[in-house]
């Protein structure tokens, strides 16, 4: 009781320097991760917007603004046009078939299955893998002869072509590369969310004579469908960025066939020094990937009662 | 009352059309084949990998394929290993890949216990700028930090590789969420026991976030062990290079492609990170659960 009443009297009498000793701890912790937050995000985030105006080259002393000429050189360019449209199909086919297939199969992996754990295991692993790493096994098993694809085409008495040197199938070729990188991590969380479905409300369906196709279009999915549409934008999101299956595969060829913005980026920065004119790109890409981040804080909004 | 709705269910299903049992067991068994199959086909590329490092040239390039190869050729993986300093490019991808995973977990920590439970004048307002670095991508901010590393001569450095990655707006904002849930009481309590806050944060705070700790650092490994673009563009002297892009220079070395060590050499990329799956593998799967749900 004793102890008690001095330790009130203590607080009560250094209010104010214990109130400062937490802002000056607080200060303390935020310090180390704002100061790197912001040399290495923040400040870098509105330089780039700077270079994008002006027509920097790290190799030349001297550069001047040129104001929005590297924009309109982009969008004057058919090489930007093609690398818009590459990334378009590249992002939207690979979403839209990666989640149709992990729909499908978080579907079955939700029945009873023997080792059910040991299937949801393989289906997840290429999610943790390097992507530079399979990359070298995907062109291994893309290659014209000895390949996995040339032995099964083969075996159909077929040709199998060199699908990464051909401008029509490179663009499909790397795509099945990305939906067998993701198809993991989307199936885990449908997954994850059908099982959340709650029981009672399956027995309800199916107590109202609903088959189990109708109890999955009316209960299940709904219930899901936040899911869905988070792995949809997130999925975007991620195919906009994708960088390693083109630089180790293909390096974008052949003639841009399977050219995506960052490796763009990448190439006209790193490759030809041009630092103002590839970050006039990286900004555009920075506006599409807002888009989609807009899209999710408006359903973050909405779902985040779940 | 449990009891009651199962026998209702059973009643019910008793009176309506029974399936009958061959069908279900018929249904079941497409299933299982559906998913082994499945199972199968993505896990192909791992054993397509493995069996061809192993396999002699004529093996390799032998129509049609050899899917398991006679005498397992382990001089394989010497001889890659002997062919690039692979040693080196190990050495680096753990220096990397541990630098960062540490150091981006305490400065989240810490960051993340002082925005949920310290007070400070617009503490929130100053998060929601944390938040906003979220939205930032690294592909936006590539051109401009390499300048920055440039002017600092910090190209092809270790430093310059790993202090741009070691803050994390992510881990701040899991570990805030989380410290968040957490009852004052407990933080009370240590409080009156003369705890610092520094003590708070780390007997009072971590100890009760084993679970998402585990989770973040395994995410955070993973992450950066994989990381391509960034180290391709810090480094240009191949005793820099960390394991991906090290991996690549097999192909630039050999005047035809000798695809026995490009995947001998793509194993040793991956195999760490199996053996890190497979005893991590629940914190994997709940991690990107946990990672959707919270978006």
């Amino acid at each position: 009781m004793a102890v008690q009443v001095s330790e009130g009297g203590m607080s009560s009498r250094f209010h104010l320097t214990e109130r400062k000793r937490e802002y000056l701890a607080f200060l303390l912790f935020i310090l180390p991760n704002m100061t790197l937050l912001a040399i290495w995000t923040f400040w870098p985030f509105f330089h780039s917007l700077y270079l994008s105006l002006t027509n920097w080259n790290l190799l030349k002393p001297e550069w001047d603004m040129v104001w929005l000429e590297n924009y309109a050189r982009l969008l004057k360019s058919p090489e930007f046009w093609q690398i818009t449209k590459n990334s378009l199909i590249f992002a939207f086919g690979t979403v839209s078939v990666k989640l149709a297939l992990s729909l499908a199969l978080a579907v079955l992996l939700n029945q009873w299955l023997v080792a059910r754990g040991m299937w949801r295991l393989i289906i997840f692993s290429p999610h943790i893998t390097t992507t530079a790493a399979m990359a070298l096994v995907w062109s291994a098993m893309y290659a014209p002869r000895f390949g996995i694809f040339a032995n099964l085409f083969s075996q159909l008495g077929l040709k199998f072509p060199s699908v990464l040197s051909d401008t029509k199938l490179v663009l499909p070729a790397l795509m099945l590369v990305a939906i067998w990188k993701g198809l993991g991590f989307s199936t885990v969380v449908f997954l994850a969310a059908l099982q959340s479905v709650e029981r009672p409300l399956k027995e309800a369906a199916a107590i109202d004579g609903a088959n189990a196709w109708q109890s999955f279009w009316n209960v299940s999915f709904p219930a899901i469908s936040p899911m869905t549409y988070f792995l949809i934008i997130t999925g975007l999101i991620g195919a906009f960025k994708t960088f390693d299956v083109v630089a180790v595969m293909t390096g974008g060829g052949p003639s841009n066939a399977s050219n995506l913005y960052v490796y763009q980026i990448y190439r006209e920065a790193f490759g030809y020094q041009h630092f103002g004119f590839s970050s006039a790109l990286a900004v555009i890409l920075f506006v599409v990937l807002m888009v989609f981040t807009y899209a999710q804080t408006r359903f973050k909004g909405r779902w985040v009662s779940y | 009352m449990n009891t009651v709705s199962s026998t209702d269910r059973v009643g019910r299903e008793k009176a309506g059309p029974i399936l009958p049992k061959f069908r279900r067991w018929a249904q079941s068994a497409v299933v299982h084949v559906v998913v082994i199959l499945a199972a199968v086909m993505i896990g192909f590329p791992f054993y397509f990998m493995i069996s061809t490092s192993l396999k002699t040239v004529a093996e390799v390039y032998s129509v049609p394929m050899v899917v398991f190869p006679k005498d397992l050729q382990w001089n394989n993986f010497v001889e890659v290993w002997n062919m690039l300093p692979f040693g080196r490019f190990a050495l680096n991808s753990v220096i990397y890949t541990c630098s960062i995973t540490v150091g981006e977990f305490f400065m989240g920590l810490t960051a993340g216990y002082a925005f949920a439970r310290l007070r400070f004048p617009k503490r929130d307002a100053i998060f929601f700028a944390v938040l906003l670095t979220l939205m930032i991508p690294g592909q936006i901010t590539l051109i401009p930090n390499f300048i920055l590393l440039h002017k600092l001569g910090w190209v092809n450095t270790y430093q310059g590789l790993i202090v741009p990655q070691l803050s994390s707006a992510f881990t701040t904002f899991m570990l805030r969420e989380y410290f968040l849930s957490l009852p004052d009481e407990l933080f009370d309590a240590a409080k009156i026991d003369g705890a610092g806050y520094l003590r708070q944060m780390w007997q009072v705070a971590l100890p009760m976030s084993r679970a998402i700790v585990t989770t973040l650092l395994l995410l955070a490994f993973v992450a950066h062990w994989n990381a391509y673009l960034w180290p391709l563009i810090v480094t240009n002297s191949r005793a820099m290079r960390t394991l991906p892009i090290g991996v690549q220079e097999i192909r630039a070395m050999l005047d035809f492609a000798e695809w026995q060590l490009i995947m001998a050499g793509a194993t040793i990329v991956v195999l760490p990170l199996v053996v890190i799956f497979l005893f991590g593998q629940k914190q994997f799967i709940e991690g990107a659960v946990q990672g959707a749900l919270k978006g």
